[in-house]
């Protein structure tokens, strides 16, 4: 069994190819969208989803959440005193899924698509696959979030063709790709993006606003607190969506908070995220050296997209009204279905082929000559241009720049700086050449569906060939490694599926207690009861109870 | 009929729909992930496929599909070469008009002229940020044509104006306009030299030498007096005599030469129209050691003279201030005289021979390729030859002047093989400060030429009055000459042979 999963930094969702089209499953509490947070309770055993983000703000050391975003990087996040990886947490994130996908299916799942953002990087994909080998899945490929969000609306909307500038503003990250669907064919022309710019950072704009006026100390508030305030601001962030201003109320911290932003004002303090948007728009056109006028939709995709600022951002840009009616949670999940579909060859699939492309650049460092013809180092040299469509191979030659040269070291980067101290190196070959004969050498970049790069070296005079060998990145898992955690994570319990329910509850009437202080006694109350049905384990007074104590938190949740 | 198109099996005049729809035909064939190796070839006869499609439809009928063929023609020119510095002005008014045929969406109007002008006067501010928002807030640059052409007009402009700008705010330019970009078509060895000869533009001018103070003493440890002569005599215009006179200091030319290269950030080139070129050639020329440049040669002679005859002068006074009888103060002050016209005599054969051995040296060490073809010959026998000859004279001579100078050029020719087997062999001398070797040479020669004398002194002279050596001597100074002569040419051997070695079996030279 192949499924689809969209792996978010805010929220994840799981899918697969049916009868019917792509179909969704829903998480233990009913819905389809499980934020991707994780929690570890007293006990040491795991709680992923809603009630995890809820105890964030209860337990803000037990709990975490946006880990996608430390993907590909050796961060660990100690919760309960236990260190994760974020592969780790990501793996927990898909074991929940999963599970939920089986509770739908009624059957095992080994194989997944998982969707990452088009600017992930090798490293960043590589963890992500092992995520995937963490949660016991074989993860068959990765398709780019916009792609496969544009899979999705195309294959469903628009089966004429045409082309689509997908425009995906997550919780985390940004991405931009332009498509073109015609016969069946699914022809992605250029992708960028920016890894660190998503919801998350328009929420980071409006705390720190709200704690200037306010004048809040940031740095001296717990992170429970903190949680809090993100919480309601986050609330803020989707009135603004909706109306052209917003009210905070309520107490932190023993302090009355009341505040005001208008959509102006938060204009006003996005922009220099807006303008970060520009530049990966800028790039993805020129890349694929379309006109704007040239496109025939553009898709909003992502929860962030919501914001009315990025409509106006990109209609002023592109001089026209983005494309809004395709659910922005749902769209890249839906696609990353259909990716497995494809992966699975699907009968109604068939006629469909899907070619992405490079969004980095990759290549070597060389030394130019500068207008006295002496070499300059430290140059950037690129061998596959960002937007190659994949799989794609290219060789260069290269020539030792002195006479007493005996070896060439190909040092790979990926990046687009003309200048490789700031790019992100990935290896280098270090292969000897002879002193006299043919001295070039033939460097070989092999860069295949799945974003995986191969460096071959071949020395002309001698033919001997060397392959890359990969710098021992600390963001990358290796096989023992993976292995080895595994086995530990085989011993951390996650709590059962049919639990969850009762658990998220507890966690978000703990939550309210929290952020609720005329009514705590109640709650506290309630909470007691609600303990006191579960140590009956009679399932029907536990349903009675659950509902009834959902129905009365549902009355104290201010938004 | 192109390759391309008969590859994909499309008649010479099909238009980019049925190249489109014979891809998807064949990509049903060569799917990505089961055929990467075919899939590659047939998307770039794709590409080519559809850029060909593309230029016949702009050709034949341009009025089809002005929207593809404006995407086409500007993609073309965009391959073709960057614009021209001269044209950027005009490129915007042009391009718009071609872009713009009837009914797609004109350019929005937007005056190029005015933005470079306000640009130049903008980055006199020197705030990276108030650049930033300024930039950002030009609302013409949402389009992206204009931003692209306002972008590579602007850096055009900033390499033509002698204008000086801080580096920051050029970064900012860059970023802004995404040139600071592997594929922005540019030669980056040249922006990286731009952004320095902007940056250093800035440095010098005077409201911001604080700054450079400040610089040169982290970067090169100058304090802020010297960076303050230094900046002045280097922007002062070029006046041989006060250079010579200023080099005339002990370590000047180095700190100088150290001091221009810290300051240019290694590209002297850059300081050019602001400091005069001369001022450049005469310092580096005073330190070169690897050439014979003017200015070393004659610093060398002119310090020489310079010492004596300010040593010989202030003996003089001295003796002047001696007690009174003229005779004998006379007599003083003619055998200073005397002494330092001999040693000013000395001092300038020194220095001499010391550059003729340079000479020598750098003839003889140069790079060899292994073959002795006309114009290595020369020099790869000379040792040989050298050797030899002296070796002869030394058993052989009739006189005691030619076999001293047998004796001298086995000496030499011993020393000139030695050095050039050990700087060829890649071996480093051990540290010695060049001084100290001076020293060590200076008396190990006075007291070589102290035995000789003494030794000299031994000996009956001949017919002719000239004092020469007993049997036993001459045969000793044979017999050193010999061994000279041997050892240059032991080592000029062992230095071919390995020279042998290297260039014609390569893989035992490289081992690895």
């Amino acid at each position: 069994m192949i499924v689809g999963i969209d792996l978010g930094t805010t929220n994840s969702l799981i899918g697969t190819y049916a009868e019917s089209g792509s179909v969704l499953f829903p998480n233990a509490l009913g819905s389809f969208l499980t934020p991707s947070a994780v929690s570890v309770d007293d006990h040491g055993d795991i709680l992923v989803g809603q009630g995890a983000l809820d105890r964030l703000i209860t337990h803000p050391d037990r709990s975490v959440a946006g880990f996608k975003r430390w993907m590909g990087s050796p961060r660990e996040t100690r919760l309960g005193g236990k260190p994760f990886r974020p592969e780790e947490l990501s793996a927990l994130v898909l074991r929940s899924l999963l599970a939920d996908a089986e509770a739908a299916l009624d059957a095992k799942i080994e194989e997944a698509v998982i969707s990452v953002p088009a600017y992930f990087s090798d490293t960043q994909r590589k963890a992500t696959r092992a995520g995937g080998e963490l949660a016991g899945i074989r993860v068959e490929r990765l398709i780019n979030e916009p792609t496969a969000a544009a899979l999705a609306y195309g294959l469903q909307e628009r089966r004429d063709g045409g082309r689509f500038l997908v425009f995906d503003l997550g919780g985390g990250t940004f991405d931009v790709s332009i498509l073109e669907l015609f016969d069946g064919v699914v022809e992605v022309h250029a992708s960028a993006g920016d890894n660190f710019l998503g919801g998350e950072d328009f929420l980071d704009v409006l705390v720190n606003a709200c704690a200037a006026d306010l004048k809040l100390d940031l740095k001296s508030l717990k992170p429970g607190e903190i949680g809090q305030l993100r919480r309601r601001l986050e609330k803020v962030k989707r009135d603004l969506s909706a109306g052209s201003s917003a009210h905070l109320d309520g107490e932190l911290a023993g302090r009355q908070l009341d505040w005001d932003i208008d959509e102006e004002r938060f204009a006003k303090l996005a922009e220099p995220l807006v303008q970060r948007m520009r530049t990966p728009l800028e790039r993805a056109m020129r890349d694929s050296r379309l006109q704007p006028q040239q496109l025939d939709e553009i898709i909003l995709v992502g929860g962030a997209s919501r914001m009315p600022l990025v409509a106006r951002t990109v209609s002023r840009m592109f001089g026209r009204l983005p494309l809004r009616h395709v659910n922005p949670d749902q769209a890249i999940a839906l696609g990353a279905v259909v990716a497995s579909g494809l992966k699975r060859r699907d009968v109604r699939l068939e006629e469909v082929i899907l070619t992405d492309v490079c969004p980095y650049t990759l290549g070597t460092e060389v030394s130019k000559p500068d207008h006295n013809g002496n070499p300059q180092r430290g140059f950037f040299h690129p061998i596959i241009q960002r937007n190659s469509t994949v799989p794609v191979s290219r060789e260069d030659v290269f020539w030792p720049v002195s006479d007493a040269q005996n070896h060439l070291r190909i040092e790979v980067y990926q990046g687009e700086n003309p200048l490789v101290a700031k790019n992100i190196k990935l290896g280098e070959v270090a292969a000897p050449i002879p002193p006299r004969g043919d001295r070039s050498v033939h460097v070989r970049f092999t860069y295949d569906v799945n974003g995986i790069l191969q460096v071959e070296v071949t020395v002309a005079g001698t033919g001997a060939k060397h392959e890359l060998i990969v710098e021992q990145n600390p963001g990358v898992l290796s096989a023992q490694e993976i292995q080895s955690r595994l086995a530990t994570l085989a011993n951390i319990k996650i709590h059962p599926r049919e639990k969850q329910e009762n658990l998220a509850l507890i966690a978000r009437a703990e939550r309210l207690y929290e952020e609720n202080l005329q009514q705590r006694e109640q709650i506290q109350n309630m909470l007691a009861h609600f303990r006191a049905a579960i140590e009956s384990q009679d399932e029907r007074v536990i349903g009675e109870h659950r509902r009834d104590f959902a129905k009365a938190l549902d009355g104290m949740e201010f938004l | 009929m192109s390759e391309s198109l008969a590859y994909l099996g499309l008649r010479a005049d099909a238009d980019e729909r049925a190249v489109k729809r014979a891809y998807a035909q064949r990509l049903k064939q060569i799917r990505p992930e089961d055929d990467p190796a075919g899939f590659q070839t047939l998307h770039e006869h794709y590409r080519i496929a559809l850029e060909q499609a593309r230029q016949r439809a702009e050709t034949t009928t341009p009025d089809v599909s002005s929207a593809e063929a404006a995407s086409a023609m500007q993609w073309s020119s965009e391959a073709a070469d960057p614009p021209k510095p001269d044209v950027a002005a005009a490129a915007v008014v042009e391009s718009s008009s071609i872009a713009t045929p009837e009914e797609s969406a004109p350019l929005p109007l937007f005056d190029l002229e005015a933005f470079l002008q306000t640009l130049l006067a903008k980055i006199g501010d020197d705030d990276p940020e108030k650049l930033r928002d300024w930039l950002q807030s030009i609302d013409a640059f949402w389009s992206i044509a204009v931003k692209n052409q306002a972008g590579h007009a602007a850096l055009h402009k900033l390499a033509n104006e002698q204008v000086a700008m801080r580096a920051e705010l050029f970064e900012v330019l860059l970023a802004y306009f995404d040139l600071d970009n592997a594929l922005s078509g540019y030669d980056h060895v040249g922006i990286t030299r731009l952004r320095d000869a902007l940056q250093l533009r800035y440095e010098l001018m005077d409201a911001h030498r604080g700054d450079l103070t400040q610089r040169m003493r982290i970067e090169g440890g100058f304090d802020p007096s010297q960076t303050r002569t230094m900046v002045n005599a280097l922007l002062r215009p070029f006046e041989l005599w006060r250079d010579y006179v200023s080099a005339l200091l002990p370590g000047r030319p180095t700190s100088m030469v150290r001091f221009i290269h810290v300051l240019s950030r290694g590209q002297p080139g850059l300081l050019c129209p602001l400091v005069d070129p001369q001022h450049l050639q005469f310092w580096y020329g005073a330190v070169d050691r690897g050439r014979f440049m003017r200015p070393r040669v004659a610093l060398g002679y002119l310090r020489i003279v310079t010492m004596v005859v300010s040593a010989a002068a202030i003996l003089c006074a001295l003796t002047l201030a001696l007690p009174p009888t003229p005779s004998k103060r006379y007599e003083l002050t003619a055998s200073t005289l005397n002494f330092f016209g001999w040693t000013l005599a000395g001092l300038i054969a020194l220095w001499s021979a010391w550059l003729v051995w340079l000479v020598a040296l750098r003839w003889q060490t140069g790079p060899e390729d292994g073959r002795l073809d006309r114009n290595g010959i020369g020099r790869t026998l000379f040792i040989p030859t050298v050797a030899a000859a002296a070796a002869v004279v030394c058993v052989y001579s009739p006189y005691v002047w030619l076999l001293n100078l047998g004796l001298a050029a086995a000496t030499v020719v011993a020393a000139l093989a030695v050095v050039r087997f050990w700087r060829r062999a890649g071996l480093r001398f051990p540290k010695i400060h060049f001084g100290g070797l001076a020293w060590v040479v200076l008396v190990v020669a006075g007291n070589f030429s102290r035995v000789l004398f003494e030794q000299g002194s031994r000996t009956s002279p001949d017919y002719t009055g000239a004092l020469v050596p007993d049997g036993e001597e001459w045969q000793a100074r044979a017999f050193i000459g010999i061994v000279f002569a041997c050892v240059a040419g032991f080592a000029w051997f062992v230095d071919l042979a390995r020279q042998w070695r290297v260039f014609h079996r390569p893989q035992t030279a490289t081992g690895r």
